[in-house]
């Protein structure tokens, strides 16, 4: 019996005090909260995944490191005709893939056209969702007849090294599509190996090769040493997921991980005390607000959704819920945009006027409204039930009874885009492109969850789509942000701040505005 | 005997029938749209529309039962909405994992409980029977995402003595055979003379088993102690007693080989609670078992997904029940059937 017990206790403590180390190479673990789904850049739709590909995969531009300029990716220039109906791609020469094959005007060709053609042999791999909801090619009805006709009209290969995209109308904001993950290149040869398997096992031509995925616990990617751009500076690159934020803060201060996915504002407060830990961060391509229902009494009229929008005081709510997390924001896209509107005074947190407009409305006595609170956690708003409890607050001193409702997800997007409620929180993670936000959230759509319509203003965010002119498409915008800020839809709640918390040893690493997550320029000292 | 195990394997089949019946109409009750949560918040109601058909949830329900159970009969549990990988490769490729951790945790919970439960039914209403029924007690109402944090932030980050999560140390970069991270670490040994696997992969299993070993150790000490209690006061202890037998002779050989039969019954039933219970103990150990991928299925009603893994573990419950129920008529003499 003793015997045992020191032998149970031997045993447990070199379980306890060995550590294992591998130290010939280096390797990055990036400590994430979602598993990946599918690796294939065409059919992805969600940041477990989207994460992974972005460092297998190039798409034919990218963004400047830390900026919202659109650089060369694949393609070495680009050039638009004078009518804006043709996009010719100039590609980048001697690009291989991870398998050798090179990378060339077949395969731009092979990886867009899978996505756009219903009778291309690799189509049936799908669904290709950003591809159809970017509205590219055509939309049918269930009869067969024409619903809506797509942006691409078509895309051909003119030489080798050269691949036009054909428009069916000129469109200026298109271009920002080629820097996404769902338009990356992919390996013909290994989609034609591997048919609907590909999407587990992605051949691309990024900085790192993809090596093995283990369901919900890992990928493993290792350097591209002929990568033709900035070659990464680690070995190998794993993706751990961590779906508890605190067990993957923990991971980090114990340096199990060297950089996660921001977790929750509490959770960073408690890494901002360590001292291994450094936080970097920087105003991402998002934004959080609450849409007033202007089909529905009494946000149809203008008073009322002005009021509304003095009686919230965006800065309690900020210090409340975002933290570190976000930033009070004005208006509809964000401020480090071009085209955004510095000249418009925003509306200041005053109740005094509110109840002014709210009488003048004739609501002196107040009314009782719906507020639907957002389910999940999101980059725009981290706790929508919080930030219902302080509205409600607010609004009452103003003497507007909010009752805060709420469902699953699936069920809370549904109704909002049924139109089924009062107020409701939403937000949008868009492109470095003022069309994505004042043009895509605001006009006919089911993205414009306010339902508010204005000729006007769908004018002018219309005529600026189709201009490629930056200083014209400016002017339209800024006098699109006048009207929009004069009728008050939404208000207008947070800009987010993007955040990634390391180790103090992890160097270079650089924040892109728009989300995408790059991790080539690291170093591990 | 292969009589009895016939008759219960056949008993299987109304018993999965009733399963998935209840299942498939569960999750068609559920409010919320499939379709939609599949092409995520903002896609276009055509598109909505057109994977609504490709589901097949725009026909009949009962027309939709009908075929589920078709499919269902012929171990094709469809694909998953949310990967599209059929349904069944998603489970096999995550049950190991779920089944080594419920393995060690039962293993834990099982010696201790036992141990426990004796050492409280010999020494009755003293205060070590007290303190450990209270400590059981404690254990069963322990909520066990709390218990699991408390477990990291001690052992892990405050004492440094075991990683916070995962099933090993991914810079060690183990290529697993059989997806049992333990027996592969084996392998390693008698392969490469290195124990740093095995060493990694049992560090990695403690915490998390622990954490999820906690209600059945408390349920399986309560129940040897009031079984053992139960059998001490019958004649034949009485008579061992008489004969002369030493107390641990009595004790060990006599009354616990007869108190262990409810005892037996208890384990198998919390390892079926173990392998479908482990959300929370996989979410926070980062454990990337069949719990885990559940909860995720449900929340993102890849109805699918949900219907196949409920079933897959009804099977395994009714079937460990089965192992169990042999087991018992294999060790008790007094059962014929």
């Amino acid at each position: 019996m003793k015997g045992t017990g020191i032998l149970l206790m031997t045993i447990l403590v070199l379980i306890c005090f060995t550590t294992p180390i591998n130290a010939a190479q280096k390797t990055l673990v990036y400590g994430k909260s979602q598993a990946a789904i599918a690796l294939d850049p065409g059919v992805v739709d969600e940041g477990g995944s989207s994460i992974v590909v972005s460092q297998i995969f190039d798409s034919l531009l990218a963004y400047e490191p830390g900026g919202t300029k659109v650089i060369p990716a694949l393609a070495e220039k680009y050039e638009i005709s004078a009518d804006g109906k043709e996009i010719t791609f100039f590609l980048r020469k001697g690009v291989k893939f991870h398998d050798g094959t090179d990378m060339d005007a077949d395969a731009v060709v092979f990886s867009l056209a899978r996505q756009q053609f219903k009778d291309h042999p690799y189509n049936q791999y799908g669904p290709w969702k950003y591809w159809d909801t970017s509205g590219f090619k055509d939309m049918f009805k269930k009869d067969g007849s024409l619903k809506k006709k797509g942006i691409i009209k078509d895309i051909v290969k003119t030489d080798d090294h050269t691949v036009k995209v054909l428009l069916n109308k000129a469109d200026a904001a298109i271009m920002v599509n080629f820097t996404l993950y769902f338009t990356s290149i992919v390996s013909p040869t290994a989609v034609k190996k591997y048919g609907a398997d590909f999407r587990k096992n992605p051949v691309g031509t990024g900085a790192f090769k993809f090596v093995k995925w283990v369901k919900d616990d890992h990928v493993l990617l290792k350097k591209n040493k002929a990568y033709w751009g900035e070659k990464a500076k680690v070995d190998n690159l794993v993706f751990k997921v961590f779906p508890d934020a605190t067990a993957r803060s923990m991971a980090l201060i114990k340096g199990e991980v060297d950089i996660i996915e921001p977790p929750d504002a509490d959770n960073l407060k408690e890494l901002e005390k360590n001292p291994r830990v450094k936080i970097m961060s920087k105003e991402g391509l998002t934004m959080g607000y609450i849409c007033m229902n202007v089909e529905r009494k009494p946000f149809d009229n203008k008073l009322v959704r002005q009021a509304v929008n003095h009686a919230i005081d965006k800065n309690e709510i900020i210090q409340a819920v975002y933290g570190k997390l976000g930033s009070a924001a004005t208006m509809p896209l964000p401020p480090s945009l071009w085209g955004f509107n510095k000249n418009i005074a925003p509306y200041t947190y005053d109740p005094g006027k509110a109840k002014e407009l709210l009488a003048k409305a004739g609501h002196a006595d107040g009314f009782e409204v719906d507020l639907f609170a957002l389910p999940v956690s999101r980059p725009y708003n981290p706790n929508g039930k919080k930030v219902g409890e302080i509205m409600q607050a607010q609004l009452k001193k103003v003497g507007i009874n909010a009752k805060i409702v709420t469902y699953d997800i699936g069920t809370y997007w549904d109704k909002v885009d049924a139109g089924e409620f009062d107020m409701c929180m939403t937000g949008w993670s868009g492109e470095p492109d003022p069309n994505d936000w004042l043009h895509r959230l605001f006009t006919a759509g089911y993205l414009n969850s306010a339902r508010w319509k204005n000729d006007v203003y769908t004018d002018l965010v219309t005529r600026a789509r189709s201009i490629s002119n930056v200083a014209q498409r400016t002017g339209l915008y800024e006098k699109a942000q006048e009207i929009i800020h004069e009728e008050a839809p939404i208000v207008m709640l947070a800009y987010g701040v993007l955040t990634a918390p390391m180790r103090d040893n992890v160097e270079g690493h650089i924040i892109y505005p728009s989300s995408k997550l790059v991790l080539r320029h690291i170093s591990l000292k | 005997m292969i009589k009895y195990i016939t008759k219960r394997l056949i008993l299987l089949i109304p018993t999965l029938f009733g399963v998935v019946t209840i299942v498939f109409f569960m999750m068609s009750l559920a409010p919320g749209d499939p379709a939609r949560l599949a092409l995520g918040a903002h896609a276009t109601p055509e598109a909505v529309e057109a994977m609504r058909h490709e589901l097949g949830l725009d026909r009949p329900l009962h027309i939709q039962y009908l075929n589920y159970l078709k499919q269902v009969a012929v171990f094709d549990f469809g694909k998953s909405i949310k990967t599209g990988e059929p349904v069944l490769y998603e489970l096999l490729s995550r049950f190991p994992a779920t089944i080594e951790l419920s393995v060690v945790s039962i293993i834990i919970s099982t010696i201790l409980g036992i141990l426990a439960g004796i050492i409280s039914a010999t020494r009755q209403n003293s205060m070590i029977d007290f303190g450990a029924m209270f400590a059981a007690l404690v254990g069963v109402s322990m909520p066990v995402f709390w218990l699991a944090l408390i477990l990291i932030m001690v052992f892990s980050v405050g004492l440094n003595l075991f990683p916070t999560g995962g099933r090993i140390n991914i810079r060690l970069f183990m290529d697993p055979l059989t997806q049992f991270y333990l027996l592969d670490a084996i392998v390693y040994i008698f392969r490469e003379g290195d124990f740093s696997y095995f060493l990694s992969a049992l560090k990695h299993i403690i915490l998390p088993a622990v954490a999820l070993a906690t209600i059945p150790l408390a349920v399986i000490a309560r129940v040897t102690r009031s079984s053992m209690l139960e059998v001490v006061r019958q004649d034949y202890i009485r008579t061992a007693r008489a004969k002369g037998l030493s107390e641990r002779t009595v004790i060990y050989k006599h009354a616990l080989r007869n108190a262990l039969l409810p005892v037996i019954t208890i384990i198998g039933i919390e390892f079926g609670y173990n392998l479908a219970g482990a959300v929370l103990t996989e979410e926070i150990f980062s454990w990337p078992g069949i719990g885990r991928w559940l909860y995720s299925a449900v929340t993102a009603r890849d109805i699918p997904a949900v219907q196949g893994g409920v079933i897959l573990i009804a099977v395994v419950f009714v079937l460990v029940n089965l192992a169990v129920d042999i087991f018992y008529a294999y060790i008790n003499p007094k059962i014929r059937y």
